[in-house]
């Protein structure tokens, strides 16, 4: 029997109030996880909240800017107070707000955005390890990356190389945490329907470039990386730790990723 | 074997290792009786331990007092009524150079280190072997398979802590209880702060908690080592003696320079 269950499970999710992160959340307490959500709006995490307390599970709203590791650290120990501890953690707040080159981008410009989309999920890694080591197997942590980590970026230096920091931080850290039984592991998702990329689509020619480039032929939804997720978090994927797990509609075999 | 609502003894637990130790099993959803003499820290890892929901027991305890041991037995078992884990990990740094200390000190060190475990697993071992089932670990030290010049006391106690476990193991393992020397290497800790050694070969409390963990997890005995890379060095021993030797004769030169020893 394949078992996609987390019953009895809690999981941290950052980012989670929107797109995404607000999927995985759905999902994994749809599997049956106690849910915490990070996020920076309150306002953000009350919808979500109330939408995961509509599925029967516990949840806890922590508004959260992940730039700073302090809060962070806050993250981590009141969900671990909250909730007895946790057994996921889900590293998925990120943003890609601007494009400009690397001559033409401002310095502290990279460096917020490389903090927001990478080293914000080194640190929680970093404090969640005395939560999810003693936990072992049945522990996991999931990084959403991006196919920005597998193919060039132009314009969005701070996200392709934030990313692909993501994906070498999951194998680096499934290596180390192999032998307490806790699996990392990474999606890396294509062009998903979200808020993020709302402004694209609201241009008809990038939406129509974008599509083309997809041999499946659509934009992904937030359920389709959200089941590759819970795939990843459950114990069906008790064998499976260092991979990233591709959701793109085909579109790296393609090699082309900006329209 | 299953942490999840499994019953563990930790000796030592005010501190350092122990601590750790104490803290990593409670994260892992075991019930965890916390032995030491500083009971009022024992009281505020309780306290930390209970905010999450865990399950924790505080005793003061000297492990040279076997009265002390029988104490903490009867209370653990007057709560939980079982002992699945019994971590043997008080342990006091060695006396010095043996020209240089009282013999009273290196007594000390030996009814800490050495005697304190058999006592321990003496009071402890009846429970398990009546359930047919717990696993005991001995928190030894690399010092129990090499000599340590300028501890030659404290590598001794490791030394017979870890001929104990494995004898003990095969005494006992039929029976279905288990016994593992877990050999650490170098550990900063508020006992073994470890000043003056390169920060590469020291490691933090939490590691050795995570290889309690593991031990118990899997059931490795009689013997395990952190982190991994001391083993090669044990054939080393057995493959160039002179080596080993020149080895330790630097160890001692080293140790010369530093401003004290662990």
């Amino acid at each position: 029997m394949i078992d996609l269950s987390l019953q009895g499970r809690t999981a941290v999710v950052t980012g989670g109030s929107k797109g995404i992160g607000r999927a995985v959340a759905l999902a994994l307490a749809g599997a049956g996880a106690d849910v915490a959500l990070a996020a920076r709006k309150p306002e953000d995490l009350e919808k979500a909240v109330a939408e995961i307390e509509g599925l029967g599970r516990r949840a806890l709203g922590v508004p959260t800017d992940v730039g700073d590791p302090e809060q962070i650290r806050a993250l981590v120990e009141r969900t671990a107070a909250e909730f007895g501890g946790f057994d996921i953690l889900v590293n998925n707040a990120g943003a890609a707000p601007f494009s400009a080159t690397v001559d033409t981008m401002r310095p502290d410009g990279f460096e917020k955005y490389f903090r927001v989309n990478f080293i914000s999920a080194w640190y929680a890694c970093h404090f969640a390890a005395p939560v999810l080591l003693p936990r072992g197997p049945g522990a996991c942590v999931l990084n959403v990356a991006s196919v920005a980590a597998l193919m060039a970026t132009p314009s969005l230096s701070y996200y392709g190389t934030a990313k692909a920091a993501m994906v070498s931080l999951t194998r680096t850290l499934a290596q180390e945490w192999a032998a307490d039984g806790v699996r990392v592991n990474a999606v890396a998702p294509g062009w998903i329907d979200t808020d993020m990329n709302a402004m694209l689509r609201a241009s008809p020619d990038i939406e129509r470039t974008i599509v083309s480039q997809i041999p499946i032929g659509r934009w992904g939804t937030a359920e389709d990386v959200a089941a590759a997720a819970l795939f990843l978090c459950s114990p069906a994927a008790s064998f499976i730790t260092g991979a990233t797990l591709v959701v793109d509609g085909g579109q790296t075999i393609t090699g082309r990723l900006v329209p | 074997m299953e942490l999840r609502g499994a019953v563990a003894v930790v000796t030592g637990a005010s501190a350092g290792i122990g601590r750790a130790t104490a803290w990593a099993l409670a994260g892992a959803g075991a019930r965890v009786a916390m032995a030491a003499r500083r009971a009022e820290r024992l009281e505020e890892l309780r306290g930390e331990i209970e905010a999450r929901g865990g399950e924790a027991l505080a005793v003061r305890c000297d492990v040279t007092e076997v009265a002390d041991l029988e104490g903490l037995r009867d209370a653990v078992m007057e709560r939980w009524g079982r002992v699945d884990a019994l971590v043997n990990n008080a342990g006091v740094p060695g006396s010095g150079p043996l020209a240089d200390a009282s013999l009273e000190e290196a007594e000390r060190v030996i009814a800490v280190n050495y005697l304190g475990v058999v006592r321990a697993t003496r009071v402890f071992l009846p429970i398990l072997l009546d359930q047919g089932s717990g696993h005991v670990v001995n928190v030894a030290s690399v010092a129990g398979r090499f000599g340590l010049p300028g501890a030659s006391v404290y590598s001794s106690t490791k030394h017979a802590v870890v001929g104990f476990s494995e004898s003990l193991h095969f005494e006992v393992e039929p029976r279905g209880v288990r016994v593992t020397a877990l050999n650490p290497g170098f550990v900063r800790t508020e006992g073994f702060p470890q000043r003056g050694l390169p920060g590469i070969v020291v490691m933090r409390p939490e590691r050795v908690a995570r290889a309690v963990l593991r031990v118990l997890r899997s059931g490795k005995a009689p013997e395990a080592t952190v982190p991994g890379w001391y083993k090669p060095l044990e054939m080393f021993r057995l493959a160039t003696p002179p080596l080993y030797r020149w080895g330790l004769r630097m160890a001692d030169r080293v140790r010369r320079r530093l401003p004290d020893e662990g």
